[in-house]
């Protein structure tokens, strides 16, 4: 429950943040997308049924933000989920995540921009779209797992504490039954 | 190692989630009703955010709108008249904006000079002379005050008052400097232009007026603020509406596009405003455009006329 409550801050923190992401990132190529954040960081920290639902609300989003109709990038953005839960992930060192996450970003991307021009009637470009989605995949990918870097590094020493605590709380225990 | 989901309900979950999505794409009420629930949330909360990161970054760009001039303060606004002074900065902002456009195009274009251009001094400054509206009771006494008749011996000229019907009059004449074809504006909007003048009052041709033909160009409002778009004719059509003519279906216009005066003939420095696109219809190889006045002369108690300045004047001489 609390995953999904702290997912829920991270998505309104990415929508209020994406103006201002926007401006000031010039390079349409290299800029992260912010919106696709916490759409991996669900597909990664929670999968399954929740994670789609996430999928599903960011792209109902996401189409009424910048798309001509509703539901195509939620249905997208739905399956992705879906099938990002269903493959088996190794365990998840700091370049697991990278992959992870460059890989379902430049999925997400290039469908996303694949339904944005085919329905406003606009030619979509495979090439163009890929070197656009691997761009803008990549920054993101480098922006979640240096995040997740420098979490576990801080977290780090709290974990180690807590771990001797409950060491000492475990020796009292057995002096008592003694 | 992660906990693999159940791969049965995340199937259902995805199928049920693009039922949904095709339920919403099917229903337009739902989804109106969906984008609009959902822009105002996120399109408020992200102005929010950046209009703070803004004001973080530079304390003086967080400034409340500006005051426009000859404006009450806005905390004693009712909030139709708050939202009328919105539009008018707005509309500012928008051909600012649209200026700016168009100066980054040159420059990328031609490319920036190595020198530094100051900005241009005008020769002379475009004057303005302030009219009232002349009302009906006023003129009918003028018309019946005897002296009218005393003729040139007594001093008074036929030309000293214009008394023509069917034309709103002002009271500002030759002795004001007023001249035919100068334009009337109130504020930003454009009203009309001098029709004809005498010593002491003229007469207005409202830009609704059949004969009224002036160059006009449409601004279009455009996420990133305004962009020019083509020039056409406006002409008055005599039921408080004009068309704005001459346009090519080829150039892309709009409902709620904004029609300004045109740079291209300089009488005014910076753009007047007429009004807004309300109806478009192809008609042959032109749009037929009409377009709705920002003033209504109902409304109108005193207008400003734009006198050319000497050299403008020299100019059309010439």
């Amino acid at each position: 429950m609390i995953r999904l409550v702290l997912l829920a801050l991270l998505t309104a923190l990415a929508f209020l943040l994406e103006p201002i992401v926007g401006s000031e990132i010039a390079s349409s190529t290299f800029r992260p997308n912010i919106l696709l954040i916490p759409f991996l960081v669900a597909i990664l920290a929670c999968p399954g049924p929740s994670a789609v639902v996430w999928g599903g609300v960011i792209g109902l989003v996401c189409d009424c933000l910048t798309g001509p109709c509703l539901g195509p990038q939620m249905a997208a953005f739905a399956l992705l989920a879906a099938l990002g839960s269903l493959v088996p992930a190794p365990p998840l060192s700091t370049m697991g995540l990278f992959f992870l996450s460059f890989g379902y970003a430049v999925a997400a991307e290039i469908v996303s921009s694949a339904i944005r021009l085919t329905l406003v009637g606009r030619p979509f470009v495979p090439t163009a779209a890929a070197v656009q989605a691997t761009g803008t995949a990549l920054t993101t990918a480098l922006l979640i797992s240096s995040v997740w870097l420098v979490a576990r590094r801080l977290t780090r020493p709290l974990v180690r504490r807590r771990s001797d605590g409950e060491r000492t709380v475990s020796i009292g225990w057995q002096r008592s039954a003694d | 190692m992660r906990r693999p989901p159940p791969r049965r309900s995340t199937l259902l979950t995805a199928a049920a989630l693009c039922a949904a999505a095709a339920g919403v794409s099917v229903s337009p009420w739902l989804e109106q009703t969906l984008r609009a629930a959902v822009l105002d949330v996120v399109v408020s909360g992200q102005a929010f955010a950046l209009t703070r990161y803004e004001g973080w970054r530079s304390p003086s760009a967080l400034l409340p709108v500006q005051q426009l001039p000859g404006t009450a303060k806005s905390g004693a606004l009712s909030p139709d008249e708050r939202m009328r002074q919105l539009e008018q900065r707005c509309r500012c902002l928008r051909i600012e904006n649209a200026r700016l456009r168009e100066e980054l195009q040159l420059a990328e274009k031609y490319g920036v000079s190595p020198i530094p251009v100051l900005a241009a001094r005008p020769a002379a400054a475009p004057a303005v002379v302030r009219a009232a509206l002349i009302s009906r009771e006023t003129l009918a006494q003028w018309r019946s005050v005897r002296h009218l008749s005393r003729g040139r011996a007594q001093g008074v000229a036929e030309s000293s008052l214009v008394l023509e019907e069917g034309l709103p009059h002002l009271d500002q004449g030759s002795d004001a400097g007023v001249e035919p074809e100068l334009d009337v504006f109130i504020g930003r909007c454009v009203v009309g232009r001098i029709a004809s003048v005498g010593r002491w009052t003229s007469t207005l041709e409202l830009i609704t007026d059949p004969h009224f033909r002036a160059l006009a160009q449409i601004v279009r409002p455009t996420d990133q603020g305004g962009s020019f778009g083509t020039e056409g004719i406006l002409v008055g059509q005599g039921t408080g509406l004009c068309k704005l003519t001459d346009v090519p279906t080829t150039q892309t216009v709009r409902v709620g596009d904004e029609v300004y005066t045109s740079d291209r003939d300089g009488r005014t420095r910076v753009p007047l405003y007429y009004g807004r696109i309300v109806r478009v219809e192809e008609a042959g190889r032109h749009w037929d455009i009409t377009v709705e006045p920002a003033v209504k002369a109902g409304e109108l108690k005193s207008v400003a006329v734009l006198k050319l300045p000497p050299t403008f004047g020299r100019t059309l001489a010439e």
